[in-house]
């Protein structure tokens, strides 16, 4: 009787030590046996989700050592990822589809945030008071990033096209300069560049929003060939940026102190431009359709020698984010 | 601890346990069905999205009138269900942010578009793509946010639903860990117990009183093992006495039976001293007799003939004789009173005293003496005896009277507990206390024969006589004032 009731108690014992192993295994520390991983980004507020999960350890509790350089392009992160100097690049949507066009071998791999960050500042002392009143001017832009499309858009919204204005190639972050010191009439650049620049013009800028309501969409995009070769590498960030994401959710002044202080932005501008941002990984419908658009807006500008969209389905990988999270993927 | 506090506390950690697993369904039922509108809410919305797209390019394709309504119409009813959503955690308040900002971008989307597009007045295919595109980006990451929302909804439904099955599972589980470790610390413990007290009345059983139950704990299994080595004690004490008492029983036995040998020793010694007597006086009677006689004889012829001297002697002869013969009568009658007894039956002791009055009438009439008596009862006696006690007492009465005064005797009769007691009382000289035992032993005498004659059989014939009828005598006196004679005798 004794020896039997001992054997149940072992027995019991030993189950409820498998059940916690079970339980408590998969949240574990993971062992940090995967290579060094390298996301290019850009030193913007985008970029929390990132910041946050280098800070606060999530990458590395999920077996991964991060490094993030910043470049002051997706289209530059995006070239640098071809070239394997990066394994991920931050960039928007614009970029991955000018690079489409280039029949580049690339994909995203998620969205990791959708904002409304470009404005058209425009010099009240060159007659800018309006949108219309771009007509003619000299306005600085940044070529091949979301800005050219945004300012194209605005313009088409109000009765005039692209080449209804002149386009100056201003290169981050010398557009700030640009427009400070009158080289250009007005500048499509992100938002957090208006309060600088208001700043510095005084009473002459106008300020209106370059997005027209449409969201910008904050990409990873990688090399084809290093999606398919690590697959785990994929998993486990987007796993880190998932519980970045849900630390951003419940504690967003930490969030944004972390990443005002990686973006070198102020608390005040932090503030400012955070309702601007929504972040979460996702890769829904609405991405391919922006993509689209935007690429028959190319097509239709003549920013490419192609005359068909091309299937920029081919650029969207949701195998990794549908491990990860299905629920988050939408696309067809 | 008590084996009721156990079950006590064991009925009420079921009732808590169940208490608690009612409220966990019932807020449980309350929390999903609260959840589950929720989430009709958000399918909703984004079905309400998807309406809209497809709406708005009906309205951009066509451009009526109807389909601005129906956009309108439905647009607005997004928003009642919109106000409706409640966010719990704040991904889900981000969502519900995030789709109100949507609902309200979509719209300025829209009203820009249908202002271009205006009734009447279609798109060109470029600005038509355009549109949809832009409509499609809306309506789509509402959609999305909608449908994400929902998710999130379903998967905190899901959490709720595991935390209820975890609760429930963990109360299950701690209820089974403290019925088991109440089985395995209380319950083997109390069946051990338990079993030792069955050994223990086994034990007990077998006639050992000397076991003891082990006590452990202080439960009612211990107070049951303490009441058995009580009773067990008890029982040794009570086994001990009875071993004493039949050893006593023993002894007694023994002792009665040694005084029935020695009681039928006693009496076969008396009968045969009785025998003897009766014997020697009644053989003596002849010879004696014959001494009598002839000194009788001497006497009278040789009388005067002989000295003075020869005349004393001759008078000594015949009254040594004489006393003799008396002495060896009264040994006879003596003897007489077991040796020559009739069967008892009943008897009036009225005609016995009648009687006695009769054969002592010159005696009491010469004394002056006056008896009384009581209503005298019938007696089982053997009459003849009973007159010879009767007569000897009033006898006494009368010889031992006061000079001075007339002899007064009253025989008073008292019934209880199956027999007569008898009283005879004189107004006489009395006996002194210390003489009330020495009365009745045969030839005993108070007084010398020149002062009151007899030999002093008397009183003794008495006793013999009434402790033959199984009753007893007694006297109670007072020198000087008279002597009353108790007696009783078996009533009929």
């Amino acid at each position: 009787m004794k020896s039997s009731v001992s054997r149940i108690v072992i027995v019991v014992i030993v189950l409820v030590g498998l059940g916690a192993g079970l339980l408590w295994g998969p949240l574990a520390t993971p062992a940090n046996t995967l290579p060094p991983l390298r996301i290019g980004t850009q030193l913007s507020e985008a970029s929390t989700p990132l910041f946050v999960a280098e800070e606060l350890g999530f990458f590395a509790q999920n077996g991964l050592n991060v490094t993030i350089p910043s470049y002051a392009m997706g289209e530059q992160a995006i070239a640098a990822a071809e070239a394997g100097e990066l394994d991920v690049a931050m960039t928007t949507e614009y970029p991955l589809v000018v690079a489409a066009f280039g029949n580049r071998s690339v994909s995203a791999i998620a969205c990791i945030d959708k904002a409304q960050t470009a404005s058209v500042i425009g010099r009240r002392d060159r007659g800018i008071a309006t949108v219309a009143d771009l007509r003619g001017k000299r306005v600085g832009v940044t070529r091949r990033t979301t800005a050219e499309f945004y300012l194209g858009r605005v313009l088409d919204l109000n009765g005039m096209n692209i080449r209804d204005v002149t386009v100056v190639d201003v290169p981050r972050p010398q557009n700030v300069e640009a427009v400070v010191n009158g080289s250009v009439d007005a500048v499509v650049t992100a938002t957090r560049e208006v309060v600088p620049i208001t700043a510095r013009l005084g009473g002459d800028a106008t300020v209106f929003s370059a997005q027209s309501d449409q969201p910008a969409y904050v990409l990873l995009v990688c090399d084809r060939a290093w999606i398919t070769a690590h697959t785990r590498e994929t998993d486990q960030l987007l796993k880190a940026l998932a519980m970045a994401n849900e630390y951003i959710l419940a504690n967003p002044a930490d969030a944004r102190a972390i990443a005002g202080r990686r973006a070198n932005l102020s608390e005040e501008t932090m503030a400012a431009l955070w309702p601007n941002h929504r972040f979460g990984l996702s890769l829904d419908r609405s991405l391919p359709i922006a993509m689209t658009d935007e690429a028959r807006w190319v097509i239709a500008n003549c920013l490419t020698n192609a005359t068909t969209v091309p299937n920029l389905r081919d650029y969207i990988d949701t195998t990794a984010l549908a491990r990860v999270d299905p629920y988050a993927v939408t696309i067809l | 601890m008590k084996i009721r506090t156990q079950l006590i506390l064991g009925a009420a950690l079921f009732g808590i346990v169940l208490l608690v697993l009612a409220a966990s369904v019932i807020t449980t039922t309350a929390e999903l069905g609260r959840l589950d509108r929720q989430v009709a809410l958000a399918d909703r919305i984004g079905n309400g999205a998807n309406d809209l797209n497809y709406l708005a390019n009906e309205y951009l394709l066509y451009g009526e009138p109807q389909q601005m309504e129906r956009w309108e119409a439905r647009y607005a009813s997004l928003g009642d269900d919109l106000a409706n959503l409640s966010a719990g955690t704040p991904g889900q308040e981000a969502l519900v942010t995030a789709i109100a900002e949507d609902r309200l971008r979509l719209k300025s989307v829209f009203d820009g578009i249908a202002a271009e597009r205006g009734p009447g007045s279609p798109l060109d295919p470029a600005a038509l793509q355009v549109s949809w595109s832009r409509l499609g980006v809306q309506t789509q990451g509402l959609a999305y946010d909608a449908s994400r929302l929902s998710v999130l909804l379903r998967e905190e439904g899901d959490g709720v639903k595991s935390l209820n099955a975890l609760l429930v599972a963990a109360l299950l589980g701690a209820f089974a860990v403290v019925l088991f470790v109440n089985y395995v610390v209380v319950g083997r413990h109390t069946l051990q117990s338990i079993s030792t007290v069955l050994d223990g009345t086994a034990a007990i059983g077998r006639g050992d009183l000397g076991h003891t139950i082990a006590v452990t704990g202080d439960d009612e299994v211990a107070e049951l093992s303490r009441a058995f080595n009580r009773m067990t004690a008890d029982l040794r004490t009570v086994t001990a006495s009875r071993a004493e008492l039949e050893r006593e029983m023993v002894e007694r036995q023994r002792a009665e039976v040694a005084l029935k040998e020695y009681a039928e020793n006693l009496q076969r010694s008396n009968e045969d001293l009785e025998r003897f007597a009766y014997v020697s006086s009644h053989d003596l009677q002849e010879p004696l007799r014959s001494i009598v006689s002839f000194s009788q004889l001497l006497d009278r012829r040789y009388r005067g003939k002989l000295d003075a001297d020869a005349d004393e002697y001759l008078d000594f002869i015949v009254e040594g004789g004489n006393r003799m013969q008396a002495l060896i009568l009264d040994l006879l009658a003596y003897s007489r009173v077991n040796t020559t007894r009739q069967a008892f039956s009943p008897t009036d002791t009225a005609d016995v005293l009648a009687s006695v009055e009769r054969s002592l009438d010159a005696r009491l009439r010469e004394a002056g003496a006056a008896i009384a008596h009581d209503p005298m009862p019938v007696v089982l006696a053997d009459p003849l005896q009973l007159e010879q006690v009767f007569a000897n007492l009033i006898s006494n009465a009368l010889k031992f009277r006061r000079p001075d005064e007339r002899p007064r005797i009253h025989i008073g009769v008292r019934t209880a507990d199956g027999f007569c007691e008898f009283s005879v009382a004189d107004n006489g000289i009395g006996i002194a206390p210390e003489y009330f035992d020495r009365i009745f032993v045969i030839f005993q005498r108070l007084h010398t024969r020149e002062t009151y004659s007899g030999t002093g059989i008397g009183l003794a014939i008495v006793k013999r006589i009434v402790e033959r009828h199984g009753g007893r005598i007694w006297v109670e006196s007072t020198p000087g004032e008279g002597s009353t004679f108790y007696f009783t005798l078996p009533t009929v």
